[in-house]
Formats: C-alpha cells, structure tokens, sequence
C-alpha cells in the first residue's frame, strides 16, 4: 500500500518514510532496554522495578518413599509388581514431577519399591498419589446387615459388609470428574464411571441394582452410591474441594488397576540434586561465544554481511525477549534448561536466517516435533519442548523484525 | 543390547514404552514430513541413515559419558534425543530446503544437493563446535554432558550422512 505524501507550502512529509523513521527509533529503545532487562544484575541499577531471574532451585525437595507389597494374593508376582511400578511412575508422570525413579529389592522374603522424587511440585500431591494403592472394586450390600443401626456408624464404609461384583477400575473405559449438583442442591465434585458402548454387563448391573444402594471401594473403605432408577449415571462422590485436588483423583482413578496393596514402610526426606549453573557466568559465556562465532563468520566471508547482521540481531533479540519474559512474570526457571534453549535458539535461528528456502520446512517441523514432545514427553522434556514452542515462534517473529530494522537502517544512513 | 540395558537399568516398563513411543513419534513425524516434502526416496534414505546413526551415536555417548566418565545418568538425559533431533533436523532442513527450491530449474541435478549441504555442514559444524565449547565452562556436568552428546552426535551424524550421500545422491 503506498502512503501518500502531504504538501505543504513550505516542506513535504513523506508519511512512509516517517513512519519508519518512528519504528527505527522505537525498536531500537526496545531493544536497549530488553538487552537491559535481560543482562544480569541489571535489576540492582534501580530500585523502582525488581525483575531478577526466579531461579527454581530452591523450589526443588526431594523424597525417598519405601514401599512394602502385599504379595500374598499374587500369581504372577514379577508381572505385578512392575505393574505397581509403572501405575506409580505414570501418576507422577501425569502430576507433571520433574525427575522420579522407581526400582523394586527384595529384602527378607518381602518385595519392597523404592520411589524417588525430586520436584517442584507440591509435597501434598505427590504423597496423595504415591501415599494409596487406590484399589477400586464395585460392592454389593451383604444380606443380613443393617446398614441403618445407629449404633454402628461404620457399617455402611467397611468392605466387610459387602459383596465384591465382577467391576472393578478395569471395567470401565474413562473415570471422568466432574462438577454436580449435590443433594443440598450445590456443586461439588463426582466420578462418572464410563463403560464401553458395547459392554452390556455393566448395563445389566445398573438395571438389576435400580434404585438400590450399592457400594465404591476404594482401599477397603467403601463410597456408598444409590443408582438412579432410570440408570442414566453412576456417579460417585469424592472428597474434593478443588480443581486440584479434583485433578489428583483423576490422576488416581485413571492411571490403571492396581494388582495388589501396599503400605508406607518408610518415607524419608534427602538432599536434592540439582545442575547449580551460575547463571551470570552463563549469560557472559554465552554473549562471548555469540560474539565470537558472528566474527568467525563474517571473516570467512561464507555469508553475506546482511544475513549475519540479521542473524546476530535476531538472536539477541529472541534471547533477550525471552529472559525478560522470565523476569518480568517471575516464573521460576530451571538454569540448566534455559542454558540448552538458548544454545539451540542460537543455532536454529541461524539456520533459519541464512536458509531462506527451508525456513518454512524446519519451523513447522521443529513446531511439531515440539507438541508432540509436549503431549507424550514428561518431566523436563516437557519443560524444553514447551519453551521451544514459544521460542521457535520468537525466533521467527525476531528474524522478520531484524530484517526490516536492518533495511530501515540501512536505508536511513544511506549505506 | 547390553548398552541399551545398562542405560534403562531399573526403568519401569511404562517409563520404557513411553520413552520409545516418544520417540519413535518424533522419529516417524521427522521423517514422514521430509517425505511428504520432497517426494525424494534418496532424500528420504539419507534422513533415515542420519536419524539411526544419530540414534546410536547418542546411546554410545550416554553410555561412555556413565561408564568412562562416572557421570549419574539422571533425567535431565532423556533430552538429548530431542535436543540432537532438533540439530539433525536443521542441518537436513537446509538439504530439504535447498531440494524444493531448485528441484524444478532444469539443470538441476540431485547431486548439486551435495556441494549445498557440504557448505552447510562445515558451517553449522564451527558452529557448533564453538558454541558447545563456549558454554562448557559454565555448566554442571550434567548438562555439560547433555551439549556434548548431543552436539557431537548430531556432528558425527550429518557428516556420515554426507559421506554416504555420495553413493545415494548420484
């Protein structure tokens, strides 16, 4: 679009050239003061704004569970037990727990599993999804027992007073939490058990049981449940007040079936291990190595100046952009993996730079293989691909900025 | 195997299966996308001879890093496949580029493929050579080890690739 230029009598404005002369000056006050923010101990210049690096390393703690398995009803008890553990390792997978080891010993005829967690996460969570077994089994009342005897408050909660049924958590295709009316007519929070379209059993039950009270067990402690006489929902409340602790029965109810119990052995807290990296040594090693590898670049001559301009900017730029962001929301960052970001945000904007024809290919690529590390990766993984995402996105935003800053400037002083 | 053993000692099978479906994904993606593009199945034989060549690079690193060097292998190593994937994918992003650009000239050639990705490849192996040597000093072993598998693998890789794209792209 071209932009037209006033007359006036004594002098033009050319609004194009204006308004690029404005972009000029206004990148390059960005620029300083995100290559400003981003530096370290900048922060101690001012007292007005506080904007140091959240670094996450006092946020990690780091446990060791011991865990003692009921072995005594399993047939095939090696197959069990790495089932326990994979149960376990994928509650902690889904909780989002950054490092996490799971290794069974037998000591003394007693098969054991040793969890090891270090985190950031809250201790609470991680004890609630490693503290249960979460066994859950369909009941059906015993005849016989009053449920309604005053005297024996406990006898609608204990497994003792109930049947076991053919279902249990492996029966149902999805336990999907939800919000419900409750009877006082307020939301709370409830398990919908989910079967597959075709399984006609679980139907079966629900119309023979109609209107009856049935029971949830979980770890021997029994959820009565009265099932609607029109059979539409199964719907079991649970114990939680918010979406945390919704998301944390979820993570337990859906990470599979657990083929025996266990108890708590021995729970101890241990020194954390973690990559301490002195980030203001890193960010000075990081602006050398920058500044060397452009110069090696344009001394061989292999690349056009304009292209290592571009190239050198937008690094600086995307780096910067993205530590500012760090400081200025204070999210608490892993060093070590801001130390590999940046080593390959500077590397792939170089690729992205001087190979004009692949760009397109390698940022929807790298972008893919991003969500994909995103969705099926875990612990740092997760972390790396999920900044990558953001910094692939930054990296390209920045390239096209730096170029047209470059011509501008290029243009401005005539060069 | 015994290598591959040693490395995943003590995992759980979910842990296990998750890590290879991880990556077989990001293997099949890489590759199904550098198919799809350019409709090459030299290109395609090359890129799949780099991504099992870095593969293995990557469990002999890991494993001379833990035997040799006596360094814990934590969870902070399961990035190097990713981070070794994403400087693979670079460099072969320059061939695939560089392919969809000229393959329609009439004097192209699939060999003139070669000479771009050897000017490529010197390049982005300085590159990389100096920038993992600047940042060496200034990280823990851990993640000292994670740059040095990943940058020499993806090295070792893309000049083996090119060594055998002499005899793939003719």
């Amino acid at each position: 679009m071209k932009i037209p230029k006033f007359k006036f009598k004594k002098f033009h404005i050319n609004l194009g050239e204006t308004s690029r002369y404005i972009f000029t000056v206004i990148f390059s006050s960005v620029l300083l003061a995100v290559v400003l923010i981003s530096l370290p101990l900048t922060e101690k210049v001012t007292s007005s704004a506080t904007y140091d690096l959240v670094n996450k390393n006092s946020l990690y703690w780091s446990k060791e569970y011991t865990l003692e398995l009921d072995t005594s009803k399993s047939i095939n008890e090696k197959n069990d037990i790495e089932k326990v553990k994979s149960i376990l390792q994928k509650r902690l997978y889904k909780l989002g727990v950054e490092e996490s080891f799971v290794n069974s010993f037998e000591k003394d005829d007693t098969q054991y599993i040793k969890i090891t967690v270090q985190t950031t996460k809250d201790i609470q969570s991680v004890d609630s999804v490693i503290n249960s077994p979460f066994i859950v089994n369909i009941v059906t009342r015993k005849d016989g027992i009053d449920f309604e005897n005053q005297d024996e408050p406990l006898t609608p909660y204990l497994l003792e007073n109930y049947d076991l049924t053919q279902f249990n958590r492996d029966s149902f295709r999805n336990i999907y939490i939800t919000q419900l009316r409750n009877s006082s007519n307020e939301y709370s929070y409830f398990a919908l058990f989910k079967t597959w379209p075709w399984d006609s059993k679980w139907s079966t039950f629900l119309t023979d049981n109609a209107g009856q009270i049935v029971g949830v067990s979980i770890d021997e402690f029994v959820t009565p449940v009265q099932i609607p006489t029109d059979q539409s929902l199964f719907a079991v409340p649970i114990s939680a007040t918010s979406k945390e602790e919704a998301s944390i029965v979820s993570n337990m109810y859906n990470s599979g079936l657990m083929p025996m119990g266990y108890t708590i052995s021995e729970e101890k807290n241990i020194p954390t291990n973690i990559a301490e990296i002195d980030y203001i040594k890193l960010t000075q090693g990081i602006l050398v190595a920058v500044i060397l590898i452009y110069l090696y670049l344009l001394l061989i001559e292999k690349t056009p100046k304009k292209v290592l301009l571009i190239s050198a900017l937008s690094t600086v730029l995307t780096i910067s952009l993205w530590i500012t962001y760090l400081k200025i929301s204070e999210i608490p960052t892993d060093i070590f993996i801001l130390a590999l970001e940046v080593i390959t945000v500077i590397a792939l904007i170089r690729i992205l730079t001087e190979n004009i024809e692949s760009r397109m290919f390698v940022t929807i690529l790298l972008s893919l293989i991003s969500a994909v590390s995103i969705i099926f990766g875990s612990g740092y993984i997760k972390i790396f691909a999920y900044d990558l995402l953001i910094l692939i996105v930054l990296s390209n935003i920045s390239i096209y900025i730096s170029d047209y800053y470059i011509t501008n400037v290029r243009r401005s002083l005539k060069i | 195997m015994n290598i591959v053993e040693n490395i995943t000692e003590n995992w759980s099978r979910f842990e296990l299966n998750m890590e290879i479906f991880f990556l077989l994904s990001i293997f099949l993606i890489s590759i199904f996308t550098i198919y799809f593009t350019t409709k090459e199945r030299k290109i395609l034989l090359l890129s799949i001879i780099a991504f099992l060549s870095s593969a293995i690079l990557n469990i002999f690193g890991i494993f001379l890093i833990n035997t040799i060097f006596d360094v814990e292998i934590r969870e902070i190593f399961k990035v190097i496949p990713l981070l070794t994937t994403i400087l693979l994918l670079s460099n072969l992003g320059i061939q695939v580029g560089y392919y969809i650009s000229k393959k329609d000239s009439k004097k192209f050639k699939i060999s003139y493929i070669r000479k771009e990705y050897f000017k490529d490849t010197i390049k982005q192996t300085i590159f990389l050579l100096l920038l993992a040597s600047s940042t060496l000093l200034f990280l823990s072993v851990q993640t000292e080890s994670v740059v040095i598998v990943s940058t020499l693998s993806t090295i070792s890789s893309i000049w083996l690739s090119y060594w055998i794209s002499k005899y793939i792209l003719k």
